[in-house]
Formats: C-alpha cells, sequence, structure tokens
C-alpha cells in the first residue's frame, strides 16, 4: 500500500471517528427529549429501560455510564496538531479521558502525518475549585504514535532487545484547568485547560544530561472541555 | 461567576500561554514530527557552501575532524565541540552518523544545536538510529539527501547511506555506490564514508563481500566508519584499510591529514 492511501485510510476514519462522536452527542441529546429511537441500534440496547423491583418499590433505569460526560478538543500536547477527547468522571478526583490526534503537512505541517492515541489518566488535587474556578490536576499519559517505523515488538530480523519499542510513550503531566458553570440545553459547564506533559525518553535525558534542561522535555497543550448535563 | 473575576482568569491564562508559546519547542505536536526549522533546513547544502570558493582549489593537503555516534552523549559531545574549536588547523568536520538515539524529533534539534556550535562547517552522515520513527524523512529535511557526494580540493567524499534494517531494505544501493566512487575527475583521492562497517550484522555475507569487492575494484585503499562507538584501523579482509570512529564519550578525535602521497590519521585523546 501506498503512503498516500495509508494516509487517506487514516483520514478517513479519523472523519468517520469524529462523525461517530457527534451521533453520539445528539444520541445523548436527544434521549434527554424521549426521543431515543433515533440512536444507533447499539447505543438503543445499551440505554434501553431496565425495571428492578426491591420489595415494594419498582425502579426504573436507564445506564448512561458508556456515554462520556466530557468533550474535549486539545491543542498540540505531542498527540496531534488538535486531538479530540472523550472523558469520564469515574470519581471526583480519577477522571480519566481517551484522545484522538492528528497531525499532517496539511494539519499542522509534518512532513509525515501522525495518528496519535492517549490515554489521559488525571488526577484532580482537590475536590472543589481553588478560588471558586481554579482545578489543579495531574497524572499520566499513556501514546500511542502510529507512523513510518515505529513498534512495539521489533521485527525479526533484529537481534533481542536490539532497540526499545518507541511506539508508546508515557508522559507524567501537570495542569489546571478553569472551569465555569454555563446553561445550556446539553452542557452545564465549560472548561479552559492548561498542561505541561513530558515523554519519558525526554525526561531521561534532562535527569541523565547536563545540555537538556528539564524545561527541554516539556511540551504544552491548551484545551476545552464541555461538560455533559 | 463574577464577570471580573473570569475574563481576569481567561485574559491571564491567554498572557501566560502566549509567554510559554514563546519559548517554540514547548508546543510540539508529536515525537515523531518532522517539521524543522528553517534555519537547519538541508545543512548538509549550506555546510558544503561554506567550504566554497576554497573547495574548487586545486589540491594542497589539509586536514579535517572525523567524530561519530553522538546519540544523546550531549555533554560528551559538547565537551568535544569545545576541543574542536581549539584547534584552527581543521578545514571541516565529517559526523559518521547515529545523531540520534530513537529518532525522536527534539533529539535531531538538539544535535543541530550542538553541532552549530562547532566553528567550522560539519557534513553529517546518516546512521542507522536516525531512521527509526520518521527519521529518515526528517534527516533528509535536516540535512539533505542520504547518499551524496561532494569535492575538496581535489578529493572525492562518498557519503554512503549503508542502513539496512531500520530502512526495511534488504541491500543498500551498491549501485550508486559504485558510479559514486568512480574517480571522474582526476581526484587525487576518492574517499568513502559509511555509518557501518561491512562486517556488521546488518550485512549479509554477500554485501559485506560486495563492500570490499566494489572498493578493490576502484582501487581503494581506506573505508571511514562509525557505528563501532570506538577506534579501530584495519584491514579485515588483507587489502583496504578500514578505519572506525570512537563515539564522542571515548574523548578522542579523529584527524584525518590529507598529504600528496598519502592520508595519514591520528588520534588525539583530549
Amino acid at each position: 500500500m501506498t503512503e498516500k492511501k495509508k494516509n487517506r485510510i487514516w483520514d478517513v476514519l479519523l472523519i468517520g471517528f469524529m462523525m461517530f462522536g457527534a451521533v453520539e452527542l445528539k444520541a445523548q441529546a436527544d434521549a434527554d427529549d424521549s426521543t431515543w429511537v433515533e440512536m444507533p441500534r447499539m447505543l438503543q440496547k445499551a440505554y434501553k429501560e431496565r425495571i428492578v423491583v426491591i420489595k415494594n418499590d419498582t425502579i426504573t433505569y436507564r445506564h448512561r455510564w458508556f456515554i462520556p460526560g466530557q468533550y474535549k478538543l486539545q491543542y498540540a500536547g505531542s498527540i496531534g496538531l488538535m486531538s479530540i477527547g472523550f472523558g469520564y468522571a469515574i470519581t471526583p478526583t480519577y477522571q480519566p479521558a481517551l484522545f484522538f490526534g492528528y497531525l499532517s503537512e496539511n494539519f499542522g505541517g509534518s512532513k509525515n502525518s501522525v495518528i496519535s492515541i492517549s490515554l489521559k489518566n488525571s488526577f484532580y488535587f482537590t475536590k472543589q475549585p481553588l478560588f471558586k474556578y481554579f482545578k489543579p490536576y495531574g497524572g499520566l499519559s499513556i501514546n500511542w504514535g502510529n507512523t513510518n517505523n515505529t513498534f512495539r515488538r521489533l521485527p525479526d530480523y533484529y537481534p533481542k532487545e536490539y532497540y526499545f519499542q518507541n511506539k508508546v510513550h508515557f508522559y507524567p503531566f501537570l495542569g489546571g484547568e478553569l472551569k465555569f458553570a454555563i446553561h445550556n440545553r446539553y452542557f452545564d459547564g465549560v472548561g479552559v485547560y492548561t498542561e505541561f506533559s513530558a515523554m519519558d525518553a525526554y525526561l531521561l535525558e534532562a535527569i541523565r544530561t547536563e545540555y537538556v534542561k528539564p524545561h527541554m522535555a516539556l511540551s504544552m497543550a491548551i484545551g476545552v472541555t464541555f461538560y455533559l448535563r | 461567576m463574577n464577570p471580573n473575576f473570569s475574563v481576569k482568569a481567561v485574559v491571564s491564562t491567554i498572557v501566560l500561554s502566549l509567554l510559554f508559546l514563546a519559548c517554540d519547542e514547548v508546543i510540539e505536536y508529536s515525537p515523531y514530527q518532522n517539521i524543522v526549522k528553517s534555519k537547519w533546513k538541508k545543512q548538509n547544502i549550506s555546510n558544503y557552501n561554506k567550504l566554497l570558493p576554497k573547495a574548487n582549489e586545486p589540491f594542497t593537503p589539509f586536514r579535517i575532524g572525523l567524530i561519530a555516534d553522538s546519540h544523546t552523549y550531549y555533554d560528551e559531545f559538547e565537551k568535544q565541540v569545545e576541543y574542536i574549536n581549539t584547534r584552527d588547523d581543521l578545514d571541516f568536520i565529517i559526523h559518521l552518523g547515529d545523531i540520534t538515539l530513537s529518532a525522536n524529533s527534539r533529539e535531531f534539534n538538539w544535535y543541530s544545536d550542538v553541532m552549530n556550535k562547532i566553528k567550522i562547517p560539519v557534513i553529517t552522515l546518516i546512521g542507522n538510529h536516525d531512521c527509526l520513527g520518521n527519521g529518515y524523512d526528517i534527516y533528509s529535511e535536516m540535512f539533505g539527501e542520504s547518499n551524496f557526494f561532494f569535492e575538496y580540493k581535489d578529493v572525492k567524499f562518498v557519503m554512503f547511506d549503508d542502513i539496512i534494517w531500520e530502512k526495511k531494505v534488504s541491500d543498500p544501493d551498491f549501485e550508486w555506490f559504485d558510479k559514486a566512487l568512480v574517480n571522474d575527475s582526476d581526484y587525487k583521492y576518492v574517499l568513502p564514508f559509511a555509518h557501518i562497517p561491512p562486517w556488521d550484522q546488518q550485512f549479509t555475507v554477500g554485501n559485506e563481500f560486495l563492500y570490499n569487492q566494489i572498493l578493490l575494484r576502484h582501487n581503494l585503499d581506506l573505508s571511514i566508519h562509525g557505528h563501532g562507538h570506538s577506534y579501530s584501523y584495519s584491514q579485515p579482509y588483507d587489502d583496504v584499510h578500514y578505519l572506525s570512529v570512537p563515539s564522542p564519550e571515548r574523548n578522542q578525535l579523529i584527524i584525518l591529514d590529507v598529504q600528496p602521497d598519502t592520508i595519514k590519521h591520528e588520534v588525539i585523546k583530549y
């Protein structure tokens, strides 16, 4: 397969994924209006009414854990020129998000395109925001980079352990978000965040050498989060 | 929400972000990105241009410095650069490849940053580590073609890209190498340089034999390599001499002394 064809397939997959995200959002909105028939069949099944009878009480409920509560759009941060993220508030402090990022010649100016998938494990340091709006957080990202010549397992012709794998990298990060309440049909909050992460390989050089100063390992990201009602 | 506070908060966030944007490296789209700063594009060409018009002069004896495998030994590399800058007898430097460890974008930048502290021009070969990720394409943007030759004072320098595994090819481009080694202009010497020496495990028995055979066909006596991280000078196949250039952590600099009747080399411990 030529490089161009491969890139096109990635483009299509990415756009497909974004559309899926949009459909999912719409499905959630529609569900609130009790017109959830329009949801994709897979979601309809998961979202259908369930009834539990406990003694004399009948409880009707719908699962919605699978619908991400946070939608993020991020600039830079080593996972593409732009990336979209879907986050879950598992607990008030642990709020992971899955990001899909893209970079190419026309989208970021890199002669080689890169598709990144990142699992960002964010831990908020405070349950309540500081100064009413500010929420500091930190954690560890696991980033997968898909581009030329990245590998998890070395091709057979290399001697054992000739190279360390170069597809998955760990990024510790620290950041802060300003979160505001908004009055919207679908969202009740919007956050603007900035964070600094450091790739494991760069961090190692910052520790190991005098030449690489700690700030030279940092990568900044700026993003917005929309919080679903 | 206090509108004054939120405006202040947003403005200060933007100002802070812009401040950080000012230090350019902090914005990275991917460690695999191929975005080369304009000042660092095609440096082998711009550095060769710095050797002009001297490069076109007829032969007079000259000396050059050979370095290799700087990887991420930045402190040792800086020490080497410092030593090179104390000498005034060298015309230029050749780096024999492996300028990065994992070919991440910042490793290329850090190499260029340290290398450009050398006061004389540097010509950079490609190494096997530089071909991981998008390294091959980044190298091409930053330095130029990976197979190239140039002349300097009636000596032809042939720079051969002999990377196999990392480029996912079965053989290096021996046809190009064979043509490039032709002494087509009454050169006093033709000097081949390649990162990997032919006895390395990347070379099949056939490739190893062919490499040496091509040199014999062109009546060449010296082949210069990196990759091994230590100095050696030997005749593993009887005729041709193979010179291996050490990496910076050895605190050595190889000086190639090109004389009218012979080419000598010196190992300087600094």
